[in-house]
C-alpha cells in the first residue's frame, strides 16, 4: 500500500533534514505505530505520505513516496488525500464548523461531489465512527472523543484508503481514547491500512501488528510487535513508555511491599468503560464497588502479582475484556510529618453560566502539605474547574475552598502569587519572556526577590529541571518536555507552597514525565504540595500519594 | 476553560431573523453602512442604533450577548466622545471644562492646555452612534446566522470562497483566541504582576500577545494542513451540500432597505453638491430640505 524510497525533506530554512534516507514498507490492511521521541520526524512523515510534502510544503524532497501504486510527486493533492486521510492531534484545531454534518461535507464539496453523493459520505463516515445520530447536533456540544471521531469522520467522507493519525489521542480521557481505538479498530478490520503516531504506546499496544521506531529522522526500529518488545534498550535510550513491562509492572511489587494498606482499582475506572459505575452516579449500586476491590497486602503473594500483572502491557483498549488491576504506586499515604492541610474544598458548587448545570456538585477535598495527590476522571467531569478554584480563579457559587487556611472569596491570583505555583494544561500559555532565563526569574522579580536570592533560586531551579544549558533560549522555540520544564521551573522559582498542574503529562516522552515529576516529588518532600490532573494512571500510580476520581462535579473516590 | 465563545458563537434559534437568507442580511448590513454614513443628524443616527437593538429581544438572544453588546457600544460610544470632544480641532468651538489649564505649570506648556469642547462632543457622539450602529448590526448578523451559510452567503455573494473561508474560520477561533488571553492574563497574575493595571498595562499587553500569536500561528498552520488534507482549493470551483434559498420576505426587505439607504444617500449628496455651491436646480428645492434635516 505504502512504499517509501530513500526518502529525505529538509524544511526550508533548516540546516538539517527532518527525514533521512528513510525507507519503509507498510502493506494493506496493517496497522503500523509509528513512534519515537519529540521531533524526530514523525509527524513530517505523515505529511509526505498524503501529499503535503511536497506540494504544500516549502522545502527539498529526495527520493520517493509511493501510495497505492501512486508517486505523490506526481500526484496532485485532490487525489492524494483520497488515498490517504490525515487526522491531527488537536480536534479543535481542525473542526472549524459549528455543525457536525457541515464539518464532515467540507472534504466531499472541495471534490466536487454532487449533492448525493455529498449525502452518501456522510452517512458513511459517520456511521463508521459511530456519530449517525449526531449528523445535527453543534461541534461545540461533542465531547473530546467524539470531536475526535468527527475528525476522522471528515476525513473518511472522502473515502481514503489508509487513515493517518498523529497522535489522536494526547488530549483525551480514558473513555475518549476507549471510543476512538474502537472506531480504528474496526476500521482496520474492515480493511483499511492504519498507520498511528502515539506516544502512549501501552495504550495501544495490543491493536497494531507492528511497530516503527523514529530517531533523528532515520527508522531505527521496525519490527512485528512481539519482536518489538524485545528491544526495550531502544525504548529506554529514547525515553518511551514500554509497550511490556511498563511502569506498573516495574512498581507493584514495590507497591506492595512498601505500603501499609492498599488497593487495587479496576481499569476501566481509569478508561471510562461505560460498563462501570462510578460511585455517586446515577447507576452506581452496591455491587458496582467490586470494581474497586480494596485488598490486603497479606492476600498477595509472588503468584498473584504475577498474573496480575505479569508481563502484560498496560492496554486500555483491552480493558472491556480484561478484569486487570493495578495498584497505588510507591507512595501511599503513609503518615505524613505535616498534617497542616493547605488545600481545602468543603462541599462546593460551581456553574460557569446561570442557565447552565453545575460543573462542581459539592466537591470535596482536603490536601495536606508535602502531600502529592493526583486528580483522575473522564473530560468534563470539573477536574480543571477545580484546580482553578485552588488558584482563586474561580470562586464557588455554594460551598467553600480555603487555601493556605483562607477563604478564596478573600483571595485573588495576584494575592497567591508566590504561594500557589499554576501549571496550565498548555504551558506555552505561560510563556512570555525572550529568554529562558528571564522567563524564570520574571516570577521572583515580580515579587521583588532580593538579587542575592534571585540569582541562587533561578540557577538552582534551572539546573533541578536540567534546563540550565536552555537559559539564553527563546522558550516559545524550545520543544514539548522542554517548555512544560520552563513553564514549571517558572513557578517553582518562586518557591509556592503549592503546585497546581493541569495534566502535565499530555503529549509528553516518558522521559520528560519522569524528569519533572521527580522533580516535584523533591519539592514535594520539601513540603510542598502537589496536586495535579492526569489521564496517565501509571504516572498517578507512581508518584501519587493519594489518587482522586472526579466524575458528575464531585470526588467519588479517594484512595 | 472561560466562556468567551459567547462572543463569537451564534445563538441557535428559529426565528425569522435566523431563517433570513445570509445574503439578506449582508445586504442589509451594507445598507445600514450606507445610511450611517449618510446622516449627520444624531436623533436618526440614535434611531439607526435603535433598530438593530429592537432586534435582538426578537431574534431572542441570550443576556450574555445583551451584555457583550452593551460593552462594545459603551466603549466605542464613549471613547469617540470623549477623544472627539478633548481633540476637536475645528473652528468655531466652546470650551465647556477645562481639564489642564494652559497656566498650568510643565503640563499646561506640553499640551497647550486640555479643554472639553462642546463642538467636539457633538461630532464624536455623531461619530460614535455611526460607529454603535454598525457594531450592533454586525453583532445581530453574526449571532443570527450560522458560519455555514454566511460562508455559502459571502460565495453567492461573488466573495472567493478562499476569502469567505478565511473571513468565517477567523469568527470561528475568536473566542479560543480570547480564552486563551485570560489565560496568559491569570499566569502573568500567578507570577505577581498584574496587567490589568495602567503601570502594568504596556508590559502586560507584550506579554499577553507573544504566547497568544505564537499559539495562533501554531494553529493556523495545524487548521491549514488539516482544510489541505482535505482537498481544500482542490479546483477552482466547488459543490456545496447545502443551498441558500432567497425567498420572496429577503427580497422584500432588502429591496426597501437598499432603496431607502441609497436615497438618503443620493439626497444627502444632492445637498451637499447644494451647499459646496456646485449644482443647483431649483426644482430640487424640497429634496435640499430634507439633505438639511438629514
Amino acid at each position: 500500500m505504502i512504499e517509501i524510497k530513500n526518502l529525505t525533506f529538509a524544511y526550508q530554512g533548516r540546516d538539517k533534514p527532518t527525514l533521512r534516507d528513510l525507507n519503509l514498507m507498510v502493506k494493506k490492511r496493517e496497522f503500523v505505530l509509528l513512534t519515537g521521541p519529540t521531533g524526530c520526524g514523525k509527524t513530517t512523515l505523515l505529511k509526505a505520505l498524503n501529499g503535503l510534502i511536497p506540494h504544500e510544503s516549502t522545502g527539498i524532497m529526495e527520493g520517493s513516496v509511493i501510495v497505492a501504486g501512486n508517486d505523490t510527486k506526481r500526484y496532485p493533492m485532490r487525489e492524494l488525500t483520497q488515498k490517504v486521510g490525515l487526522v491531527f492531534q488537536s480536534p479543535d484545531d481542525q473542526i472549524f464548523s459549528t455543525k457536525v454534518e457541515d464539518e464532515v461535507a467540507f472534504g466531499p464539496e472541495n471534490l466536487c461531489f454532487q449533492q448525493e453523493d455529498i449525502e452518501r459520505s456522510i452517512d458513511y463516515a459517520l456511521k463508521a465512527v459511530g456519530l449517525s445520530e449526531f449528523r445535527n447536533r453543534a461541534t461545540a456540544s461533542l465531547s473530546g472523543g467524539e470531536k475526535q471521531r468527527l475528525a476522522i469522520a471528515s476525513v473518511l467522507a472522502m473515502h481514503p484508503q489508509v487513515l493517518a493519525l498523529d497522535e489522536p489521542f494526547s488530549q483525551m480521557d480514558g473513555k475518549g481514547t476507549k471510543e476512538v481505538l474502537e472506531v480504528i479498530r474496526k476500521l482496520n478490520r474492515d480493511g483499511m491500512t492504519i498507520i498511528l503516531v502515539e506516544h502512549r504506546i501501552p495504550a495501544v499496544f495490543r491493536l497494531v501488528s507492528r511497530i516503527v521506531i523514529m530517531e533523528g529522522g532515520r527508522i531505527v526500529l521496525d519490527e512485528d510487535k512481539e519482536k518489538a518488545c524485545m528491544r526495550q534498550d531502544i525504548f529506554r535510550r529514547l525515553g518511551l513508555w514500554f509497550p511490556k513491562g511498563s511502569g506498573l509492572d516495574e512498581l507493584l511489587p514495590k507497591f506492595l511491599f512498601a505500603c501499609p494498606k492498599h488497593f487495587l482499582i479496576n481499569l476501566r475506572l481509569a478508561s471510562g468503560d461505560s460498563k462501570t459505575r462510578l460511585p455517586g452516579s446515577s447507576s452506581w449500586n452496591r455491587k458496582s464497588s467490586t470494581s474497586i476491590r480494596f485488598i490486603s497486602k497479606k492476600r498477595f503473594d509472588d503468584d498473584s502479582k504475577k498474573s496480575l500483572f505479569g508481563q502484560q502491557p498496560v492496554d486500555i483498549g483491552q480493558q472491556e475484556h480484561n478484569e486487570k488491576s493495578v495498584c497505588n504506586g510507591v507512595n501511599c499515604p503513609v503518615s505524613k510529618p505535616d498534617p497542616t492541610i493547605v488545600l481545602e474544598a468543603k462541599d462546593i458548587y460551581f456553574r460557569y453560566e446561570k442557565k447552565d448545570g453545575f460543573v462542581l456538585q459539592g466537591a470535596s477535598l482536603q490536601i495536606r502539605r508535602g502531600e502529592i495527590v493526583a486528580l483522575l476522571g473522564d473530560n468534563g467531569t470539573g477536574k480543571s474547574t477545580l484546580l482553578l478554584h485552588f488558584a482563586a480563579i474561580l470562586k464557588p457559587e455554594k460551598g467553600m475552598v480555603e487555601i493556605l487556611g483562607k477563604d478564596s472569596r478573600n483571595l485573588n491570583s495576584v494575592k497567591l502569587a508566590g504561594k500557589v505555583g499554576v501549571v496550565f494544561q498548555n504551558p506555552n500559555l505561560m510563556l512570555f519572556r525572550n529568554t529562558v532565563n528571564e522567563e524564570v526569574e520574571f516570577g521572583p522579580r515580580a515579587l521583588k526577590f532580593s538579587s542575592h536570592k534571585l540569582s541562587g533560586l533561578v540557577s538552582e531551579t534551572l539546573k533541578a529541571l536540567a534546563i540550565s544549558n536552555l537559559r539564553d533560549e527563546i522558550p516559545l522555540s524550545l520543544s514539548n518536555g522542554q517548555r512544560l520544564r520552563v513553564a514549571t521551573a517558572s513557578i517553582a522559582s518562586m518557591q509556592p507552597e503549592i503546585f497546581l498542574l493541569d495534566e502535565p503529562t499530555q503529549g509528553q516522552d516518558r522521559v520528560h514525565v519522569e524528569s519533572l515529576m521527580n522533580y516535584l516529588k523533591m519539592k514535594s518532600s520539601e513540603g510542598a504540595a502537589l496536586l495535579f490532573i492526569t489521564h496517565n494512571l501509571d504516572v498517578a500510580l507512581r508518584y501519587a500519594d493519594r489518587i482522586l476520581f472526579m466524575n458528575g462535579g464531585r470526588i467519588v473516590e479517594n484512595v | 476553560m472561560f466562556k468567551a465563545r459567547e462572543i463569537a458563537e451564534p445563538d441557535t434559534g428559529h426565528t425569522f431573523i435566523h431563517n433570513m437568507d445570509p445574503r439578506a442580511k449582508i445586504i442589509l448590513l451594507f445598507a445600514m453602512a450606507v445610511l450611517v454614513v449618510s446622516v449627520d443628524n444624531e436623533k436618526i443616527l440614535f434611531f439607526l442604533l435603535l433598530v438593530p437593538l429592537l432586534a435582538y429581544p426578537i431574534a431572542g438572544l441570550s443576556r450574555n450577548k445583551y451584555w457583550i453588546a452593551f460593552i462594545f457600544l459603551a466603549i466605542g460610544l464613549w471613547g469617540t466622545i470623549f477623544s472627539q470632544a478633548l481633540f476637536y480641532k475645528e473652528w468655531p468651538r466652546s470650551i465647556v471644562l477645562i481639564l489642564i489649564p494652559r497656566e498650568f505649570p510643565v503640563l499646561g506648556k506640553i499640551t497647550g492646555g486640555l479643554y472639553v469642547y462642546k463642538e467636539g462632543f457633538f461630532y464624536g457622539l455623531i461619530q460614535g452612534l455611526r460607529f454603535s450602529a454598525m457594531t450592533a448590526s454586525g453583532l445581530l448578523l453574526c449571532w443570527t446566522t450560522e458560519p455555514q451559510k454566511m460562508l455559502l452567503g459571502l460565495v453567492r455573494l461573488r466573495i472567493p470562497y478562499r476569502i469567505a473561508f478565511m473571513v468565517v474560520t477567523a469568527i470561528r477561533f475568536l473566542p479560543i483566541l480570547l480564552a486563551e488571553i485570560f489565560t496568559v492574563i491569570e499566569a502573568q497574575k500567578l507570577k505577581g504582576f498584574n496587567p490589568l493595571t495602567i503601570k502594568g498595562l504596556f508590559r502586560g499587553v507584550m506579554n499577553t500577545l507573544t504566547p497568544v500569536l505564537a499559539n495562533s500561528v501554531r494553529r493556523a498552520g495545524v487548521l491549514a494542513a488539516s482544510v489541505e488534507s482535505r482537498a481544500f482549493r482542490a479546483y477552482p470551483i466547488r459543490t456545496y451540500l447545502k443551498d441558500l434559498r432567497y425567498n420572496a420576505f429577503d427580497a422584500g426587505i432588502t429591496a426597501i432597505f437598499l432603496i431607502g439607504s441609497l436615497s438618503i444617500a443620493t439626497i444627502k449628496i444632492l445637498y451637499g453638491l447644494y451647499a459646496r455651491e456646485i449644482l443647483y436646480i431649483s426644482a430640487l428645492r424640497w429634496v435640499y430640505e430634507i439633505g438639511r434635516n438629514l
